[in-house]
């Protein structure tokens, strides 16, 4: 792992040394954590919002892959379009940035074409449940052997904070400005309706819980699927005044009612039925069962072509 | 070799497997459905991948994953379906994912006539994609052709890194002909273009070859490196640097020219020609028997018949048209090829489309009446 | 056909009237760039001209650049610059005001904030670029650097936004419009909790005009304090890449709990400052987050988990010396 970010290092150009800052404590450095080893160290910064928690998770899956995995050759991570969709460009791997809904699409066919590569795709709430809603139902009717991480921000970030299908009731977006009038997907309970053989629910606040179920994933033979609950700071919860990203997080910790209290307390919502406008979600593994994958029910060889 | 009998849509799955495709992802639309059909039948025994996908955006998303993975993928669809393709066409020409689609054109728009022939979609195949996308587009006008130029769109597709359309209409698709399934040989198929160079650090996914092909290599085989729609450098990350994107895009159009040398026009009749007919798909087999019709009134006619739409073969039309006194351009539709001929013809040339969009074929003799009318307006010696 | 000369003359001793100008505002995403531009655009528009602005945003993200065209006449028709068109230019951060320095023509002014934040979008092409970011050495002709947060003080104590509004006061002084109409464009876009203090930042900054209309002279860095500020304050050097980082040799060591924070990769959150359980964190001047009070700090890694942007890392480290962390 040294040598490896040593070399990056040396591709890409060492990192700048500051001149010594008066005032600073001069402990040495820790080193950088294991999975920062997995990052395009040309691409980071990345380009989510300060407090996004959306780069909360992605550091979790890289580091639950570091405990997995030595390197990523032989995994191929597939997404669409969107905040969420954009992590994927920061790691070192096989990666592909498809087109808005569709990541299933490719990550079906990558699948079957090399089934043995582990394919793990990144969707959001608007990517994978709304343009791209029919592939998901599909992909988990036909268990196709992947893994599908659904980062769920109750939000369309990229494009400036307009409504989602995972929007709560009552909540404010540039797109629902009298508050959505509309209901949301379950995310997880449809998935499990379709046919998906592992789904599990987790928070970006409880990054282990997290780690924990994208293992077990990342382990299961068939259609995988985590939905993970995360902020959107700038839009979300600017725009329904819920606080900064450290509020958003601690909002989480205790599941939500606080979300719950804050746009009920609002008096314009007050004749937007029904609230309380989120319920309680359970988090944690929902569904597990097993049954032929596709490559195998299509009795797929891993050779490849 | 002896020659069999067979359908156009089924010398399209031959040439299909005759070219290596090992996985064809697609959804039912008449008329190509004989296609998937018998690929359906054909590929899992070779333990290739045949799948019907939920549609025509998830048919051709699928393919392009397979292609990435390093398989000769293809879909077949027709008007409609390839609407809902462009999207995905796009993104496989910007990030140069090899991919063969075959349109079986009915009449359109919309729903429009779907079991009746039509040339609808030049225009699509060219233009339906946002974006300056430049594409191949085929054109065979038998049902042999359908089989050799199938072979062909997988050469140029896998060899350019780009994807190829086939288009032909609902006749061809439908029509047996004796066809001679001549297994290609090596440079017929053509390879992929791969990496010179093992994997490291500073390794350009996106870096061109001497014909400005990126080197792009498939997933899983020890190359870590970013696939993306977003405008990008030769590291593969996004830019919006403008210098980098005006760069790459025309290197996308340039890259494509040798299609035109590849699939040369077939000129009939055309050395004394005064009245040039200009025909492609199944239009120019009756525009041929309509030469010799008009040959034989002692009209000085002849035929350009392209097999190549897209890029445009620019030079033998202009060559052709400004050479004659009359040219007929002849086309199932409301007129579109017939306007890149306008643009490139000299403004000495009389210009006189013959066109017909409402679901049947044009008869050589329509076109031989056509031409014969003009003629007599004084138009055209003869 | 504009009047970028009577960016000379003091407000009141105007002769000529302005019949029409271009003006750029520049900056990245959080900073007020539109907000600023659709104020000044509103004091344009009640002095009775026409007025178009566009907005370039990046994308929809917080902390990418932001430049906002402005340009004002009796009849204006489009709305984009050209480069070298602008008689003035306004912006909140260094390096996005030195890249809008092709639209200033000449005799132009650019007045332009040296508060430094880098925006992610400017380092996904090159992040050399970004690391190699401009000094405040050479300060191009035509161009006032203010210290926005400096003139600003108390007035950007709640804040720091406001420094910015710094900037519109001294542009004033630039354009022939009474104090009052600029107050009360302040009125009708900031919201009304922040007004006294953008108020307050907007006279400091009328108190420059001496500053800007010398402007074209060989530039100082104005406001009272230049500290910190000159040089990028980048990534620090790495001990070591893997396995335990070491002091100087010689010293008795032990090791001890230390969190690096990549300061390029911070976006200033806030996050690691609100969950550490020891307040060992907190936010510099320029929303990066400081590893403050080592001493205090168990290594419980919190921090680093919840850091979106992946920036800190959590580990031993060998220290010299048996007493306290030296600082």
């Amino acid at each position: 792992m040294t040598l490896e970010s040593l070399e990056k290092t040396a591709a890409e150009g060492p990192p700048p040394e500051s001149p010594a800052t008066a005032g600073e404590p001069t402990l040495p450095e820790p080193p950088p954590s294991a999975e920062k080893r997995f990052l395009r160290y040309g691409m980071m910064p990345h380009m989510l919002c300060p407090g996004c928690g959306h780069g909360i998770v992605f550091e979790a899956m890289l580091r639950a892959l570091s405990s997995r995995y030595e390197q990523l050759d032989d995994i191929a991570f597939v997404a669409g379009i969107g905040c969420s969709s954009r992590v994927v460009g920061y790691v070192d791997a096989c990666t592909l940035h498809t087109t808005h809904g569709r990541p299933l699409t490719f990550a079906t066919g990558l699948k079957l074409a090399r089934p043995e590569l582990k394919v793990v795709v990144v969707t959001g709430d608007g990517d994978g449940l709304s343009i791209g809603g029919n592939h998901l139902i599909h992909a988990a009717r036909r268990n196709v052997d992947l893994t599908c991480v659904l980062f769920n921000n109750e939000i369309y970030g990229m494009t400036g904070g307009q409504l989602a299908p995972t929007t709560i009731p009552g909540a404010y977006t540039s797109t629902s400005p009298q508050g959505n009038a509309e209901t949301p997907f379950d995310a997880a309970r449809l998935v499990e309706a379709a046919g998906a053989t592992y789904v599990a629910r987790a928070q970006s606040y409880r990054t282990r819980e997290f780690e924990e179920v994208f293992l077990q994933a990342l382990d299961h033979r068939g259609f995988s699927f985590v939905e993970v609950m995360t902020d959107c700071t700038e839009y979300f919860g600017r725009t329904n005044r819920l606080g900064n990203g450290a509020d958003l997080l601690f909002s989480q910790a205790r599941v939500e009612p606080a979300i719950d209290a804050d746009l009920a307390g609002r008096s314009t919502l007050q004749e937007v039925p029904p609230r309380p406008v989120r319920p309680v979600l359970e988090m944690g593994v929902l569904h597990e069962s097993s049954r032929p994958t596709l490559d195998q029910a299509m009795k797929l060889s891993g050779a490849g072509s | 070799m002896s020659q069999q009998l067979i359908q156009g849509n089924e010398a399209c799955a031959r040439g299909a497997l005759a070219a290596g495709c090992s996985f064809f992802a697609g959804y039912p639309i008449s008329p190509s459905s004989e296609i998937a059909e018998l690929l359906a039948r054909e590929l899992p025994p070779r333990g290739s991948v045949f799948i019907q996908m939920e549609d025509e955006i998830a048919s051709m998303g699928a393919v392009l994953g397979a292609s990435l993975g390093g398989r000769r993928a293809m879909t077949a669809t027709s008007g409609p379906g390839f609407t809902l393709m462009q999207e995905h066409l796009g993104y496989a020409s910007l990030a140069e994912i090899p991919c063969v689609v075959i349109d079986v054109m009915r009449g359109g728009p919309s729903t429009g006539l779907p079991t009746s022939p039509a040339q609808g979609d030049v225009m699509q195949a060219r233009w339906g994609s946002h974006g300056d996308r430049a594409t191949i587009a085929l054109a065979p006008g038998s049902v042999q052709e359908v089989y050799s130029l199938t072979i062909e769109a997988f050469r140029l597709a896998e060899t350019l890194r780009t994807p190829v359309a086939v288009l032909y209409d609902e006749v061809i698709g439908h029509m047996r002909e004796g066809v001679e399934l001549r297994e290609p040989t090596p440079d017929e198929l053509g390879r992929r273009t791969s990496p010179r160079t093992a994997f490291s650090p500073t390794f350009l996914p996106y870096a061109p070859d001497e014909n400005g092909v990126a080197m792009v290599p498939d997933f899983g085989r020890g190359y870590r490196f970013h696939v993306t729609g977003l405008m990008h450098d030769e590291r593969g990350y996004p830019t919006s640097d403008n210098a980098k994107v005006a760069e790459l895009l025309e290197r996308l159009e340039r890259k494509l020219e040798p299609a035109v040398a590849a699939v040369p026009p077939e000129r009939y009749r055309l050395d004394d020609a005064s009245v040039v007919l200009i025909a492609y798909g199944i239009v120019a087999r009756t525009a041929r028997a309509a030469v010799d019709v008009l040959r034989r009134e002692g009209i000085r006619a002849g035929l350009l018949r392209t097999r190549l739409l897209w890029p445009l073969p620019a030079a033998a039309l202009t060559e052709v048209s400004r050479s004659a006194e009359l040219v007929v351009v002849a086309e199932m539709n409301r007129g579109q090829w017939a306007l890149e001929v306008e643009r490139l013809a000299g403004d000495t040339t009389v210009l006189s489309p013959y066109l017909k969009a409402g679901g049947s074929v044009i008869t050589a003799e329509e076109l031989a009446g056509h031409v014969r009318r003009l003629t007599r307006e004084g138009v055209a010696v003869s | 056909m504009t009047t970028g000369q009577v960016a000379a003359a003091a407000p009141s001793e105007l002769q000529a009237p302005l019949v029409s100008g271009n003006l750029v505002v520049a900056g990245v995403g959080g900073q007020g760039v539109i907000l600023a531009s659709n104020l000044i655009s509103q004091v344009l528009l009640d002095a009775g001209y026409d007025v178009k602005k566009s907005e370039v945003h990046g994308m929809s993200q917080r902390g990418g650049t932001v430049v906002s065209h402005v340009r004002f006449g009796p009849e204006v028709h489009s709305v984009m610059l050209e480069p070298g068109s602008a008689d003035w230019i306004v912006a909140f951060e260094w390096e996005e005001g030195l890249r809008a320095l092709s639209f200033l023509k000449p005799g132009g002014v650019a007045l332009v904030s040296t508060e430094q934040r880098i925006p992610p979008a400017a380092m996904l092409d090159h992040r050399e670029r970004a690391l190699a970011y401009p000094g405040l050495g050479d300060v191009p002709s035509g161009v006032v650097a203010v210290d926005t947060f400096a003139v600003a003080g108390d007035a950007a104590a709640g804040a720091p936004v406001v420094a910015q509004t710094v900037l519109l006061g001294a542009l004033s002084t630039l354009l022939p419009f009474p104090s009052e109409a600029w107050q009360s464009s302040i009125g009708a876009w900031v919201p009304p909790k922040a007004l006294s203090a953008n108020l307050t930042a907007f006279e400091r900054g009328r108190a420059l005009s001496g500053r800007v209309a010398a402007a074209g002279e060989p530039a100082a860095v104005a406001g009272a304090s230049t500290n910190g500020t000159a040089a990028h304050e980048g990534r620090s050097g790495r001990a070591g890449a893997g396995g335990v980082a070491s002091a100087p040799e010689g010293a008795a060591e032990r090791l001890v709990p230390a969190v690096h924070i990549e300061r390029s990769w911070c976006k200033g959150c806030d996050i690691c400052v609100a969950v550490c359980p020891e307040k060992c964190l907190v936010l510099d001047r320029f929303d990066v987050a400081v590893f403050a009070n080592p001493q205090r700090c168990t290594g419980c890694g919190l921090c680093a988990w919840l850091c979106p942007d992946l920036a800190i890392d959590v580990g031993l480290v060998r220290e010299a010396g048996a007493g306290g962390r030296s600082s």
